[in-house]
């Protein structure tokens, strides 16, 4: 949705190499519902949908400059990929040393985020179902980096119903970005970056209920095998039913015949 | 001419005083900027309704439609990582990768 749109569209025109990757066959791909390109799109908030959508910023050599899981708004999609092509000339510049090159990408990211409007942050929520995902996470003992730390970084902020705080998801993804400056796309763990909220997503149920559902080869695989044991489970349970009702019938039958007998 | 006594000149005075006070007030408040903590918050309120209400946005279908056929007519699309890398070594411009499931221009 975000595409077509300026200030997006010009920048994908104009400024860089567009590569379309069908993420079908990916390990890490989520279950989606997926729509025809006449069918109602709604808007949603950044970084919705992380493991189904990825929008990675490359040198030609093959490093990761910047990286956007799932939807973004058309405002926030342009001023990110802006940032991304200033990553750019920093990688293509002669100098500073790759090391100096990786902090200063490190602080960018995290000044980049800081730098975010009101409206940005906004549109960087969480929505229900995800948080609820991450909480639960959080309950099982596993350390998130999607809520938010106290001041001396040893326990999550809470809100004032007690329940911790999340992070803002535009904050979320540039810190993990940070945390991997410049690598190259064989060692950038998408799975891992992308890693929050749930992994099924289908903002668009509600609103129009058609399309098809997204399954990896592996999900056809189990789904085909489940339908197998649920139809012969349905099998064995109507033959047993048809038994039990034969069963009845000659039962009655034979009470028929001894009360015509006597 | 008989004089108001004087404890109705005092009310008079007092009321007065108080209605001309008030109104200098209410001016005063109308044209006396905002603190810094109400704008902020004021800008804030204001961010996360515009977001709500973009949350709540239907692009319909034929409008998709435009937006997909300006991607795929407008754009060129590699297919492929190692046929991008070429193009993006000669004319220096970095690479946008979209990684979905689905295809551009059918189910997505």
């Amino acid at each position: 949705m975000s595409l077509p749109r300026d200030p997006v569209f010009p920048i994908l025109r104009d400024e860089v190499v567009l590569v379309w990757e069908n993420l079908i066959a990916t390990d890490y791909v989520g279950e989606s519902h997926g729509y025809a390109c006449n069918e109602v799109a709604v808007g949603t908030t950044n970084g919705a949908g992380p493991v189904n959508t990825q929008i990675l910023v490359l040198a030609a050599d093959g490093t990761v400059l910047h990286a956007l899981p799932g939807f973004w708004h058309a405002e926030d999609l342009a001023d990110e990929l802006r940032f991304g092509l200033q990553l750019a000339a920093l990688w293509a510049a002669p100098t500073p040393s790759v090391e100096v090159k990786r902090a200063v990408f490190a602080q960018a990211q995290l000044d980049h985020a800081a730098g975010h409007s009101l409206a940005t942050t906004a549109r960087s929520g969480w929505q229900g179902f995800d948080r609820k995902n991450e909480l639960k996470r959080l309950e099982a003992g596993r350390q998130r980096d999607t809520f938010v730390f106290d001041a001396d970084r040893s326990l999550y902020a809470l809100d004032r119903r007690g329940d911790p705080v999340s992070k803002p998801i535009d904050l979320l993804v540039h810190e993990r970005l940070a945390a991997r400056p410049f690598r190259p796309l064989a060692a950038f763990d998408v799975a891992g970056f992308a890693d929050y909220g749930r992994e099924y997503y289908d903002n668009n149920e509600k609103v129009c209920g058609e399309g098809v559902t997204f399954m990896t080869p592996e999900r056809v695989a189990k789904h085909e095998a489940r339908q197998a044991r649920d139809a012969e489970r349905e099998a064995k349970r109507r033959a047993k039913a048809e038994a039990k009702r034969r069963k009845k019938s000659e039962e009655a039958a034979r009470r028929e015949a001894a009360r015509a007998r006597t | 001419m008989r004089s108001m006594p004087w404890f109705l000149v005092v009310l008079l005075g007092l009321a007065t005083a108080a209605g001309c006070g008030g109104t200098h007030a209410k001016r005063r408040r109308d044209q006396s900027p905002e603190s810094p903590e109400v704008a902020a918050a004021r800008a804030a309120k204001e961010a996360k309704r515009e977001a709500k209400a973009f949350r709540k946005l239907e692009v319909d279908g034929a409008e998709v439609i435009r937006g997909v056929e300006r991607l795929t007519a407008e754009l060129r699309w590699h297919r492929s990582l190692e046929t991008a890398v070429p193009e993006a070594q000669v004319t220096g411009r970095p690479i946008v990768m979209v990684a979905a499931l689905g295809e551009l221009d059918g189910f997505l």
